[in-house]
This record gives C-alpha cells, sequence and structure tokens, in this order.
C-alpha cells in the first residue's frame, strides 16, 4: 500500500474525496465543540463548569487540525472553512447539529459520539495518508480524558434519580437515529478504502460501534436499538441490525434547522468582513 | 473507593456540604522536588474530584502528579493552638479505626505559603501517627505553623500523563496563540498604505 507522506504526495483524483473526508471529521468536532460550549457558565456545577468548557475547547482545537490539513491540500485558508461556507457545504453529521438541550441530552449525545468516535480515530490510526494518522495519534490521548468525562456522567444520570434517569432516556430515544446517521458512507469511500486513506468502512464501524456499547446498555437496563444476531457459526461472530431508520444525509451536505440557526450565530462576526485582518 | 466519613484520625476536617465534599490538591512538576498544596475543588465523589482537579491544576501542563486527597481524611496540626484531649482526638469507638497503616505529612512552614509533603510514616497506628506529626511541627528545621496529615490510602493520585501533559500544542490557549502580533503587523501596515493612498 501506498503511504502518502504530505499532500503533494496525493493523486489528484483523491484530492476531493480526501478532503470531503477531513471536513467531516473536522465538523463533526467544530459543532459539538461549539453546543459543548455554550455550556460555559450554566453547567451544573463550577467545577464542571470548567471541565466542560475545557471539552468544548479541546473539541474545537482538534477541528483545527483537520481544516489545517484541508488547507494543505486546498489552499482554502483556515478561517474560510471554518466560517465562510455555505450551509450545503458543511460535513458533520446531524448527530452533533442538534441544540444542545438540556444536560441529559449533551451527556447522551456525547456518549454516542465520543464511542464512535473512539473507534474512528483508532481506525484512522493506521491511514495511508500519514498527516491524518500523526494528528490522530495526539487527538485520541487527549479524547481519554472525554470518554472518562463521559462515562462518569452517563453512568450518573443513568444510575441517578427518577428524573435523571427518564430524561436520559429521552434524550437517547430523539437521538438514536442521529447516532446511527454518524456512521453514513463518506463520498467515495470506496475509493478512499482502496487506497488505505480510510481502514474501515463506515458499515464495519458500525458493527464495531453497537458491539462496544451494548453491554453497557444491558448493563444500565436501557433501551438498545438493535438486536444481535449470529449469522455463522464462528462463536462471537454477531451482527447487530438497527430496529430503527438511520438519519442520513449530513455527510451530503443535507442540514437540520438547528444547524441553520447555528451557522447564522457561528458565522455572524466572519461574515461582516471575510477579507478582514484580524 | 474507601469510604473515608468515618475519620481514622478521629477529627475530620469541616468539609461536607450539599454541594458535595472537599477535596485538597496537590501538585508536582518536573521541578517540583514534592508535592505541595494547590488548593481545592468540591465535588460529589473522588471519582469527579480526580476530574475537576486535573481542569483546576493540571490543564496547562503545570503538573505531572496531582494528589487529591477528601477534607475529611485529613487531620490538621496547629501548632499554635492547645491540644486537645486525647480521647476527643480519636472519635468514639464507631469511627475509630486502629489499624496499623500509611501516613502522609504535609506541613507549612510559614503563613501565605503552600503546604508541602514533608514524610510518609510507614506502618503505624493511626495515634501513633498523631503523635508523630505533633513533635515534627515542633522538631523540624525551625518547625512548622501547620501540618497536615492523612492516611496514604486516602490519596487518589493522577499521573496519566495524556491528562496532565497532554499531546496538543496548546499555544492556542496563551494570548498570542492566534497570531495575534501578526495580524496587527498586518493590519498596521494595510492602515499605513490606506493613509498613504489618501494623502
Amino acid at each position: 500500500m501506498t503511504v502518502f507522506v504530505e499532500a503533494k504526495d496525493v493523486p489528484t483524483n483523491l484530492k476531493q474525496p480526501l478532503s470531503n473526508l477531513l471536513l467531516s471529521l473536522a465538523d463533526d468536532e467544530f459543532i459539538l465543540g461549539y453546543w459543548d460550549s455554550e455550556w460555559t457558565g450554566v453547567a451544573p456545577t463550577l467545577e464542571e463548569d470548567v471541565a466542560c468548557s475545557s471539552i468544548a475547547q479541546d473539541e474545537i482545537g482538534h477541528a483545527r487540525i483537520f481544516y489545517q490539513e484541508v488547507t494543505a491540500l486546498t489552499g482554502t485558508p483556515i478561517d474560510q472553512l471554518a466560517y465562510g461556507r455555505e450551509l450545503p457545504d458543511y460535513r458533520q453529521a446531524q448527530l452533533v447539529e442538534r441544540h444542545r438541550g438540556d444536560w441529559a441530552f449533551t451527556i447522551a449525545r456525547q456518549f454516542l459520539y465520543e464511542t464512535a468516535d473512539l473507534l474512528r480515530m483508532e481506525s484512522l490510526s493506521t491511514s495511508s495518508y500519514q498527516p491524518v494518522a500523526q494528528a490522530v495519534a495526539k487527538i485520541r490521548r487527549e479524547e481519554v480524558y472525554h470518554m472518562m468525562h463521559v462515562d462518569i456522567w452517563f453512568e450518573r444520570l443513568a444510575q441517578g434519580t427518577p428524573t435523571a434517569r427518564q430524561r436520559l432516556e429521552r434524550a437517547l430515544e430523539s437521538l438514536w437515529p442521529d447516532a446511527l446517521g454518524l456512521f453514513e458512507q463518506f463520498p467515495d469511500e470506496d475509493m478512499l478504502l482502496q487506497n488505505g486513506i480510510l481502514t474501515t468502512s463506515n458499515a464495519q464501524l458500525q458493527q464495531a460501534w453497537l458491539a462496544s456499547i451494548a453491554p453497557d446498555f444491558a448493563r444500565l437496563h436501557l433501551a438498545f436499538p438493535a438486536s444481535p444476531s449470529s449469522h455463522s457459526d464462528v462463536p462471537g461472530d454477531v451482527q447487530y441490525l438497527p430496529l430503527i431508520t438511520p438519519r442520513l444525509g449530513g455527510r451530503y451536505g443535507q442540514h437540520t434547522q438547528d444547524f441553520r440557526v447555528l451557522w447564522e450565530q457561528m458565522t455572524m462576526v466572519y461574515r461582516l468582513d471575510p477579507q478582514a485582518s484580524w | 473507593m474507601s469510604d473515608f466519613s468515618g475519620n481514622i484520625l478521629g477529627q475530620p476536617m469541616p468539609s461536607a456540604s450539599d454541594e458535595g465534599e472537599v477535596f485538597e490538591v496537590f501538585q508536582q512538576d518536573q521541578k517540583d522536588p514534592f508535592p505541595h498544596h494547590g488548593g481545592n475543588v468540591r465535588a460529589p465523589d473522588g471519582e469527579l474530584a480526580v476530574h475537576y482537579a486535573r481542569e483546576f491544576y493540571g490543564r496547562r501542563q503545570e503538573s505531572s502528579r496531582l494528589w487529591i486527597i477528601p477534607r475529611s481524611a485529613l487531620l490538621e496540626v496547629r501548632t499554635q493552638t492547645p491540644l486537645p484531649p486525647a480521647r476527643e482526638m480519636f472519635g468514639d469507638g464507631e469511627t475509630q479505626v486502629n489499624a496499623a497503616q500509611s501516613f502522609a505529612v504535609f506541613g507549612q512552614k510559614q503563613a501565605g505559603r503552600p503546604l508541602v509533603w514533608v514524610q510518609d510514616l510507614e506502618e503505624m497506628a493511626p495515634e501513633d501517627a498523631e503523635k508523630v506529626t505533633r513533635r515534627t511541627a515542633q522538631n523540624i528545621e525551625g518547625g512548622y505553623v501547620r501540618l497536615w496529615v492523612c492516611p496514604r490510602s486516602a490519596i487518589l493520585e493522577l499521573t496519566n500523563q495524556d491528562l496532565l501533559q497532554p499531546p496538543l500544542d496548546r499555544s492556542y490557549r496563551r494570548l498570542d496563540g492566534y497570531n495575534i502580533r501578526e495580524k496587527l503587523r498586518i493590519a498596521r501596515q494595510r492602515v499605513q498604505a490606506e493613509k498613504e493612498l489618501s494623502s
């Protein structure tokens, strides 16, 4: 398998698929980071306020790393990537677009996202595109903390007061179709797989993800909208069949009303004067 | 995790409230010989206390090790105050734990300076640990104004370098992280050029 050491090693026909992939990774982190940052000043306790803000800042920092790689490929300035695109040019999954909701919603979404992101990052750590593999190596170390944080809160809400549990259940129910949509095929995914830029298909990742979180849901007696079924005699070879329809479209520029509102807000200053030197 | 609500030293410092418990945080950087007191955090339990300690005392790569100690596990010894009677000091029968174990001692040499780890006391009964600490208060190098002693087992230690020494460039958290100087220079140049054009 060819290894691509830097942006200029990427053949022309791969540039577009690769930059779309990088934008998906960046936009997921950027938009989630934006919503999480809205807890600054209103989190349940002062300590949690700082922790949550810090995680939001980490996410936006990770987005910046992936945007930088898009800039290296396409030459588009980084601020223009973050703030200067029209709605259909954003590539995040719809899961991260939803309004931050209540605390249970924020935690439920983070749990679904972080557990999925963990596997995605692991699969990208052996990408043939070296800048991605290197970035992911650093980002994964930081995600250790995010995972610890969300694990603690997820357990706490699931085993807390009836209100906490009820809110968590309600949030999960509304988030599941979006969460499954996180594994929508990337544009030109086959090409990215053939060239080793992706090492695992989204379909495979989704299976690995469902298998990884099924025990948590069983232990906490939370509804799990996928049923395991064995297709072969190989022990442990279990397929999870989703019982609900995923909401798709984010990777192809279809976004929710929530994102339109968010976009208006977050690009407001940039759009005043896109040419300004700040 | 163990429950330290029944202080084995018999005289817990006030800590618990509706808002959670107070945890004292000691921090140590590569250049520090010993952990020193950084401050405290409030948390519902030790698990979240570790998180919050990391946020407040380890987020900017200023620590390579944190010790997080529930205040209820600390006994404070002040050299200025008279000794309370022995019985009072070791609690009633229920909270009293006499098993020999190791203790950590922290001391403050003068007001306004942080408490610093002084020594560990190996395998001794709580009352002996307490006596030794009182002697330490008076005897060592001009003495200490204040000492804290706690069972080693009460210390929640965080040394995970992924959490304390993050791999990513943190320059964006500093004031000049957005290349403000460079951007200002370009902006000034532009303003200057516009002035020259208009004059």
